[in-house]
């Protein structure tokens, strides 16, 4: 899938947040947004995504050169765009094992049998260092910080989407876990030649990750763009000069 | 009726009618239909199998889920085949103690069912081997009778029982005594899935002796008015109490739901959890009250009431009150919090692929389900999610509305 978000303007409550931001992401591409905090970074992944609370100001959003804006967010994960929260919701009394089932069926009309459905949980469980136990219990609930991103990840797995959208997966997780996590997504996105979008604060994933497009946010607009030259210069100097 | 007048008529009724006792729960109240039993309508005959058999047919939907029902109430006839459990008139078994733990004085419910229930259910559970039993209430006529559990030390039952009606405007009321001995353990899952056009008034109380272990699982889903007083207490050391309530209610549907558990004794535990779910212009009192008593050392107390409101114009009062009379070493806590669904988990569950209205039904249902997970008799398990579910998807409340006595499928253990 090719996305484009073009000049987009986005309000939450009334209040501009997302600026007049435009970004291309190609099938296979990793695209990095970093910036200050409240600087509308989470406010573009959940636009995108299709939340119903933002209003889309001005810009459009399109896919494969049709707009999206339209569009619900259950309609925008069956096209294939996934979003990765920053803070996945718990949800007591919903099976994890049963989520995710269900949400395999709604995005993907091929039939899979259960074992081998469970086989490839337990699979990808053990791929991304996620105790097994948990994938019976309920959605999210009583998981630590890490846990919670893996199982995020355990998700962008069974839906395997074209564009997935990461909302800083390595937030709250150990050294080991950022390098799991990271070469979980870069291994899917090879597989799927899968075009991504991850937002961070730190360097360190993106050490196990690929060639990189980094766009720098701020108040709401995109301020640079550049390669891994413009990270070593946001970690030496931040995001004041930026 | 909007709210206001509801409640200022309920004021009204309760003014002339105090039943409640606790000062909070006073402002309230839901006043309830208690019909005139005539003398033969109400008193139900225990009749033998073998003269009414041949009578019962099949429920095809249930006997494909293998449920048989020991006991089976409908108008003036109960039907059981199980040996451990008799049916017989209140007056054969004045000895026994039907309407005298729930005594008249504890409030004008129980006065009246004492007054006018004529027929007692004895079960009477003795021995380690774990049994299981269901019962069926069918609510074709207006029904006042009692029912008592006397559970032996260290023995074990589960009990499910059923409430479902004709569709005809009735009320049944059922008394309900536990008594249980040192050891022992019983679980009751009560489903109320009557008709909107019926009302429950459901009384259940019960003592627990020294580590005993009572778990009630109260799954109120039908009945246009449903008014439930459970009164609990873990009387022995060491003893526990759990109940958990589940509520679902739409249209117009009342529900006034006071549960009372107190802990008499040491190391006593007691757990109230209750879970509300209303759409329409459906209300619901919540009314869990914990107590612990004087010398209840190192006791343990628990009581949570959570509600999500579908619709503007349903009302949920949530009111969690303890009262606790010692203070060493005892742990007690109590929460309450009613709010709409939460749209941040919807559209979690929709960024998923899932539509809005598959996202609402799995919210609710994941909600409620946390109410149902005690359940461990499997029928129970069974039949409660399957009309919970049923409800949440926009099915009307009172499952299999066309049953009659003459439809219900039990096995004939005897003749086996």
């Amino acid at each position: 899938m090719d996305l484009e978000i073009k000049d987009l303007a986005v309000k939450v409550n009334g209040k501009e947040v997302v600026k007049g931001v435009s970004l291309r992401i190609k099938p296979g591409e990793l695209h990095v947004v970093m910036g200050p905090n409240g600087s509308g970074k989470t406010t573009l992944a959940k636009a995108i995504m299709g939340h119903p609370q933002l209003e889309t100001a001005s810009g459009d959003i399109l896919a494969d050169g049709k707009s999206i804006l339209g569009l619900k967010a259950n309609e925008r994960a069956k096209m294939g765009i996934f979003l990765q929260f920053q803070n996945p919701v718990e949800i007591e009394g919903l099976g994890l094992l049963n989520f995710l089932n269900t949400a395999r069926g709604a995005v993907s009309d091929e039939p899979l049998q259960y074992r081998e459905f469970m086989n490839d949980i337990k699979s990808a469980s053990k791929s991304l260092a996620l105790k097994e136990e948990l994938i019976g219990r309920s959605l999210n609930h009583g998981f630590s910080g890490g846990e919670k991103k893996k199982v995020e990840i355990l998700q962008m797995h069974v839906l395997k989407p074209k564009i997935a959208i990461l909302d800083e997966p390595d937030s709250g997780l150990d050294i080991d876990a950022v390098r799991v996590v990271a070469e979980n997504v870069e291994r899917m996105r090879k597989e799927y030649n899968m075009g991504m979008l991850v937002i961070t604060h730190y360097s360190r994933i993106l050490e196990y990750m690929g060639s990189t497009l980094l766009h720098v946010m701020k108040d709401g607009r995109i301020v640079r763009e550049g390669g891994r030259e413009l990270l070593e210069e946001i970690e030496k100097a931040g995001y004041s000069d930026a | 009726m909007d709210y206001k007048a509801f409640r200022e008529d309920a004021l009204e009724k309760y003014a002339s009618l105090p039943d409640e006792t606790n000062d909070l729960y006073k402002r309230y109240f839901t006043e309830m239909r208690l019909p005139e039993i005539p003398a033969e309508a109400g008193s139900l005959k225990g009749a033998p199998l073998s003269d009414s058999g041949s009578e019962a047919t099949e429920i095809p939907a249930l006997k494909k889920a293998g449920i048989n029902f020991d006991l089976v109430v409908s108008g003036s006839n109960a039907i059981s085949t199980s040996g451990s459990i008799k049916v017989c008139e209140m007056e054969s078994i004045s000895d026994r103690l039907p309407g005298k733990l729930y005594r008249s004085s504890d409030n004008r419910f129980a006065a009246y069912s004492n007054a006018n229930s004529r027929t007692a259910i004895l079960v009477d559970h003795n021995g380690e081997a774990p049994e299981r039993l269901n019962m069926l209430f069918i609510g074709d006529s207006d029904l006042s009778f009692q029912s008592f559990f006397n559970i032996g030390e260290k023995s074990r039952l589960s009990v499910f029982q059923m409430f479902v009606s004709t569709g005809k405007p009735t009320t049944s009321m059922p008394l309900q005594e536990f008594v249980l001995g040192k050891g022992s353990e019983l679980e009751l899952t009560l489903l109320s899935n009557a008709g909107s056009a019926a009302s429950l008034l459901h009384l259940s109380k019960g003592t627990v002796a020294e580590n005993g272990t009572l778990k009630a699982n109260f799954v109120y889903a039908g009945a246009g008015r449903t008014k439930a007083i459970n009164i609990f207490g873990a009387n022995g050391t060491g003893s526990s109490i759990e109940v958990n309530e589940a509520v679902y209610g739409s249209s117009s549907q009342i529900f006034d739901i006071n549960t009372c558990l107190t802990n008499h004794t040491e190391r006593s535990r007691t757990r109230l959890s209750t879970g509300a779910v209303l759409t329409d212009t459906a209300r619901c009192n919540l009314k869990g009250y914990a107590k612990i008593d004087r010398y209840a050392k190192a006791a343990f107390s628990n009581v949570s009431e959570k509600g999500i409101l579908l619709s503007a114009d349903a009302r949920i009062d949530a009111l969690p009150d303890m009262s606790i009379d010692y203070s060493d070493q005892v742990s007690a806590t109590h929460s309450a919090s009613t709010s709409p669904m939460d749209k941040e988990a919807l559209f979690y569950i929709n960024s998923r692929g899932i539509g809005e209205a598959q996202a609402r039904e799995i919210f609710v249902s994941s909600f409620i389900s946390k109410y149902l997970s005690g359940i461990s008799h499997p029928n129970a398990m069974e039949i409660s999610s399957s009309v919970m579910l049923s409800r949440i998807r926009g099915g009307a409340c009172g499952m299999l509305p066309e049953i009659t006595a003459k439809d219900v499928w039990y096995e004939n253990k005897e003749k086996k």
